[in-house]
């Protein structure tokens, strides 16, 4: 008896192994793009959503990789959008980032941890992207390029804005920190 | 800090745990349901047509379910028919008309007598209009022919076309300026929908449509047939303080003028200046220019811009006004010791208008 191949069940089956391979690493990335207190979980749900009604697109790209942190981008685009519009409208409070409880971490790390979060959250969303991509994400410049649309060049600036912007904000934070310790009895 | 403390720091936060409050599956799931229900695009698309289907079918029916139109139908007249104006007061005792004041079409087939206070007028087979107010009559005939009997013009016919003004004596204070000037024009252009109705005019009135201009408008020309020219240029302050740009602003501009040139001679030629400054180019504007002319001259103290006003106002072509301009022209040259040139002018009026009444003096 002949077998037929079911190819939408293949395709269904490639973005399940998408999801379960990426979707820790789209989240993390998509909770460093977006305000604090955005649910992160229906950022995600909205990726997957257009992977899923557009499987054929993704899986034809260079990189089903940068396809779908690309569509992260954009999800994380209009979250950040409507944030801000919430935030004008009075319907939510901008608030600090916190950090998810990690039990292998010290004390000392989730502070410093918080800390980075906290610097990372204070860079220009454009180079918050190349740098969350590129150096947490582990994306090649070329995925970073064809995720956030903008040429190679473009990326290895952006990341060489992104980290001495990042250092500059953290020597802000220490600072300030050390202002605060002094202060304290 | 250096690269390698920035890169450090970076690590601290690479490989931890997604935020996420759902589980990963539970999120899966409820992304393969979202994906499986009809796409935002698909709703947004199916919204259009159905709003456009709507409509088109809104277009399509509603022509062939709207009531036709009533069939227009002139039938002659088998009766006198009596069209009263805004406030006219009149009263009717068979095929003998007596009108007060106010405005009046007429149209009978049969012999009618109108008695207005400064003229009487038999009629048959005509359409004409009468408006009587405090210091005139004005006959107008639209069809037919009118005898007109009157103290002060005698006995007259008036045929169709034509338009005949009885005038009494006229305020001290008018008696510098013609009295066909200090009339309101014939509104020319569109009239309220309220007609004769005063409730309406007033109930229109109120609103900030082009009907509620119309209705203000003819509220002040009711008012000013009725004599009341207080109210009148209450009426007509008020349209050009709620509709200085509106789109009757140059008639009621010119009608206030005119009910304020006998109470009110100097305010009305500040109001002159202002209508010249704004309408001055207008192709009605020469009847108020005159009238600036006039008030330069014989109010303002100006007479030598009263002069040069009139002499500009020589090259109208308005009959009327250009007549009128003729006329005091001449007397402006004649006061300055000019008999020849008051003269010339003199016999300009009589070919460009040998009908001018002005010539008769």
């Amino acid at each position: 008896m002949p077998q037929f191949h079911d190819a939408t069940a293949d395709v269904a089956a490639s973005v399940r192994e998408l999801y379960v391979e990426l979707a820790p690493g789209i989240a993390r990335s998509l909770g460093r793009l977006v305000q604090p207190g955005v649910p992160v979980d229906d950022l995600l749900h909205d990726v997957f959503v257009v992977a899923l009604r557009r499987p054929e697109t993704m899986l034809r790209a260079e990189s089903p990789r940068a396809w779908l942190y690309g569509i992260a981008m954009k999800v994380a685009v209009g979250a950040r959008r409507k944030q801000r519009l919430r935030q004008l409208l009075g319907l939510a409070d901008a608030r600090e980032p916190t950090m998810p409880l990690d039990p292998a971490r010290t004390l000392e790390q989730r502070e410093a941890q918080l800390q980075v979060t906290r610097a990372l959250h204070r860079l220009d969303p454009k180079k918050r992207e190349v740098l969350v991509l590129f150096e947490l994400e582990g994306l090649t410049g070329e995925e970073v390029a064809a995720a956030v649309g903008c040429s190679l060049n473009t990326v290895w600036t952006r990341l060489h804005r992104a980290r001495a912007e990042l250092k500059q904000k953290l020597l802000q934070l220490e600072t300030v920190d050390q202002v605060s310790a002094r202060r304290t009895p | 800090m250096n690269d390698t403390e920035l890169d450090a720091a970076l690590g601290l936060l690479r490989g931890t745990p997604p935020p996420l409050r759902e589980t990963e599956n539970a999120i899966w799931r409820r992304a393969q349901a979202t994906a499986q229900g009809p796409s935002p695009v698909r709703q947004v698309a199916v919204f259009a047509l159905a709003t456009a289907a709507g409509i088109g079918a809104v277009l399509t029916v509603a022509p062939l379910v709207r009531a036709p139109a009533p069939a227009r139908v002139v039938a002659a007249p088998v009766e006198t028919r009596i069209e009263p104006g805004p406030g006219a007061e009149w009263s009717r005792d068979g095929r003998a008309i007596t009108l007060a004041r106010g405005r009046l079409r007429v149209t009978s087939p049969v012999k009618v007598t109108v008695t207005t206070p400064l003229a009487t007028l038999e009629a048959k087979g005509a359409r004409f209009t009468l408006d009587v107010a405090a210091q005139h009559v004005v006959i107008s005939a639209e069809m037919g022919e009118l005898l007109v009997r009157s103290q002060l013009t005698g006995e007259r016919v008036v045929r169709a076309g034509e338009r005949l003004v009885v005038e009494a004596q006229i305020d001290a204070a008018a008696r510098v300026l013609p009295a066909a000037l200090l009339r309101a024009p014939e509104p020319t252009g569109p009239r309220s929908a309220c007609g004769a109705e005063l409730d309406c005019l007033t109930r229109t009135a109120k609103g900030d449509t082009l009907a509620a201009q119309l209705a203000l408008f003819d509220l002040g020309l009711a008012a000013s047939l009725r004599g009341d020219r207080e109210q009148a240029t209450q009426l007509w302050r008020q349209y050009l303080t709620r509709f200085p740009d509106g789109a009757l602003a140059p008639e009621v501009s010119g009608a206030l003028i005119r009910a304020l040139v006998v109470a009110d001679p100097v305010e009305a030629l500040a109001q002159a200046e202002r209508y010249h400054a704004r309408f001055g180019a207008e192709p009605s504007a020469g009847g108020v220019e005159l009238l600036r002319a006039h008030l330069l001259r014989d109010v303002g103290g100006r007479p030598e811009d009263g002069c040069a006003l009139f002499e500009a106002l020589t090259a109208q072509r308005s009959i009327a006004v250009r007549g009128e301009a003729l006329y005091q022209s001449a007397m402006c040259r004649q006061a300055q010791g000019d008999v020849a040139g008051s003269a010339a002018r003199l016999d300009e009026l009589r070919r460009v208008a040998p009908e001018s009444e002005r010539n008769a003096r």
